[in-house]
């Protein structure tokens, strides 16, 4: 229950930031104001994520518990890095570099285990995306150096 | 009832040329498909498609496509449930229950052809009571003033919190969340910036495709990553065998498609929505009135009426998101969005200013079922097939188109980087059991809400009293009450406990 502890800890200092930064809104607290609304909304959370760090566990269904010990943490630890390196990575390798990169990676840490067909599908997946977004769909998209 | 028809008959001549019947069929099997891939759904699949439908000149295209895929993703779930046991949606959990055990018996066939033509009886029975109930319902609401609508939010708010989540606290710890969310940016009555966080991208609020695809894309793949060393990585679908529907499955049938619907289309239409509670309605009442069949070995009954029962709550769901621009579900909340989107605000107005839209909305239901009907049962096969496309390569292409989704929208990495934030913590919400769609309903309806009860408060001089002064306003609020309440009843708690381990 730890885990669910650390998240109820987490709502309880989003709320807690959420109300503090709503104490600047506005310049009082009329009803019909800026402020109500939003700074109800963080105390509520406050509150909400106070009941639950007392009690994580409440009627939690059989399958949340069951996962929480068989979690493999590392997978999903490097699939957020590997995101978040793919969003820095469109504007500076291009779109369908980038998208064919990311996917082949991905592919293989999500356990797939054929990295020649998965690039195949990688960069057929890049090429065909960012053409028919740019030409058919009129959404620009990221070029990169070598104007993939 | 001569101007109800000419208004169909006009939506039919809109919907029935080429490139609208290209759109609804597209819908359909896109739906289809997106319903029968584990943990994608409707609400992602349209709001992904959201950024695309910008380029639209004419909205009417974009709601074909979107009716299409959200009937169609219905549908689709009864095909996962039956075959692989593992509900897409919840809305198909208690189909599973008697559908597996059909399919493991070798009575697939007969399971999914219950599933669709009830589908289809169901679908066709809550579109014509939408037809008959949207006008009426529309004038009525041109009466709600804005504390009715206030109170009507937090009805909506109290019963899909209430239904969707096992425990009070973490549910409206979700709605919470989804509603600090849809403050943020600039606020519309004072300019006055809230939440930004001195962030200028946020100065325009956190758009809802940012939200849905975080939530629903990467909280999934997270989700999905963090078990796959604990799980077999494939499922294999059972090969769908017997025969199609007998005379006897038929005579069976007939009366579970029609109670289902009878239960379904009005859980859809009431501000109390969701499909989760009439398909296990309906899955009690069927066990209660034929006893003696064999349930939990395969009763075809557990399966045509929850699966009606699911398709007429959808038709249901159009009702209070048409005439009142109420959602009551996560993909009603993203479709109110798009209306949005076009500068369109669903409510007793559209049907006057754009009866048109609206009418040609309905008849392109009735073309989409029929569509489904034709599509579903001969492409079981292919349905089939889609089931055994690897997890890997399925969830590595579901983050990839919803980076492109986010990124199209905005041209900006920074929103990027918010929907990938937000996916992390839609995966921790997952893991401890914190339900999503209060968040989506709480970013989309939260705004409307505010702005309801701050114009009623204006007009009353800050005079909380406002919201008790008329009757309609008062029974609102004892309903959203009630909503609150009633599902967390010890009696009726029981009764649906089989349903929460969803």
């Amino acid at each position: 229950m730890t885990g669910a502890r650390v998240f109820g800890g987490v709502l309880l200092a989003l709320g807690v930031v959420a109300f503090v930064a709503t104490l600047g809104v506005g310049d009082g607290w009329q009803a019909s104001g800026p402020r109500l609304a939003p700074a109800v909304s963080a105390a509520a959370l406050v509150v909400l994520a106070l009941a639950f760090l007392v009690r994580p566990g409440e009627k939690l269904a059989a399958h949340v518990t069951e996962a929480g010990e068989r979690t493999h943490w590392p997978t999903p630890a490097l699939l957020v890095a590997l995101l978040v390196g793919y969003a820095l990575a469109l504007d500076l390798l291009g779109y369908a570099l980038a998208t064919a990169i990311f996917y082949w990676l991905a592919t293989w840490l999500l356990g797939s285990r054929s990295p020649v067909r998965d690039v195949a599908i990688a960069v057929a997946l890049g090429v065909v995306t960012s053409f028919v977004f740019s030409e058919w769909l009129n959404v620009q998209l990221p070029t990169g150096p070598w104007g993939l | 009832m001569l101007v109800l028809a000419a208004n169909l008959l006009d939506g039919f001549a809109a919907v029935l040329t080429p490139q609208n019947l290209l759109l609804a069929a597209l819908g359909v099997t896109l739906g289809t498909l997106v319903g029968v891939l584990p943990g994608i759904g409707p609400a992602l699949t349209i709001a992904l498609l959201l950024p695309i439908t910008f380029n639209f000149e004419d909205p009417v295209g974009a709601f074909i496509l979107f009716a299409g895929i959200y009937a169609g993703g219905m549908y689709g779930g009864s095909t996962t449930s039956i075959l692989l046991n593992t509900p897409g949606e919840s809305a198909s959990v208690a189909t599973a229950i008697e559908g597996f055990e059909m399919a493991r018996r070798g009575r697939g066939r007969a399971a999914l052809a219950t599933a669709a033509i009830g589908s289809f009886v169901a679908g066709t029975i809550g579109i014509v009571a939408l037809t008959l109930v949207a006008d009426p319902v529309a004038s009525l609401a041109v009466k709600f003033r804005a504390e009715d609508y206030f109170a009507l939010t937090l009805l909506a708010f109290a019963s899909v919190t209430a239904l969707t989540s096992s425990s009070l606290v973490r549910g409206f710890a979700s709605l919470c969340v989804g509603l600090l969310i849809g403050f943020v940016g600039i606020d519309q009555l004072t300019g006055q910036s809230r939440l930004t966080f001195s962030v200028d991208q946020l100065g325009n609020g956190v758009d809802i495709v940012i939200v849905a695809v975080g939530l629903f894309a990467v909280g999934e793949a997270l989700h999905m990553a963090a078990k796959l060393r604990s799980r077999p990585d494939e499922l294999v679908p059972t090969e769908p065998g017997g025969s199609w529907l007998s005379k006897q499955d038929l005579r069976r049938s007939w009366k579970p498609w029609v109670r289902g619907a009878g239960i379904g289309f009005p859980f859809g239409a009431l501000p109390a929505g969701g499909a989760e509670v009439p398909t296990f309605l309906s899955y009690a009442t069927e066990k209660k009135l034929a006893p003696d069949r064999e349930w939990g070995e395969g009763a075809i009954e557990g399966v045509a009426g929850p699966e009606a029962a699911n398709n007429a709550s959808f038709s249901g769901t159009l009702v209070p998101l048409l005439t009142l621009g109420i959602p009551t579900s996560a993909t009603a909340a993203i479709m109110l969005a798009a209306f949005q989107i076009f500068n369109l605000q669903p409510g007793p107005e559209l049907f006057e200013t754009n009866s048109e839209l609206v009418w040609t909305l309905i008849a392109s239901l009735y073309v989409g079922n029929i569509m489904l009907l034709a599509l579903n049962l001969p492409l079981i096969r292919v349905w089939v097939k889609v089931l055994e496309i690897p997890r890997a390569l399925l969830y590595a292409g579901i983050l990839v188109f919803g980076t492109l989704g986010v990124y199209s929208l905005s041209g900006s990495v920074v929103e990027v980087l918010v929907m990938y934030a937000i996916g992390v913590m839609g995966f921790f919400m997952r893991r401890f059991d914190f339900p999503i769609a209060p968040v989506i309903l709480g970013v989309i309806l939260g705004p409307l809400m505010e702005t309801q009860a701050r114009r009623a408060l204006t007009a009353s001089g800050d005079d909380f009293s406002v919201f008790f002064s008329r009757p309609l306003t008062v029974i609102l609020l004892i309903l959203a009450v009630a909503a609150f309440v009633i599902p967390h009843l010890p009696a009726l708690k029981k009764r649906l406990a089989f349903g929460e381990d969803d």
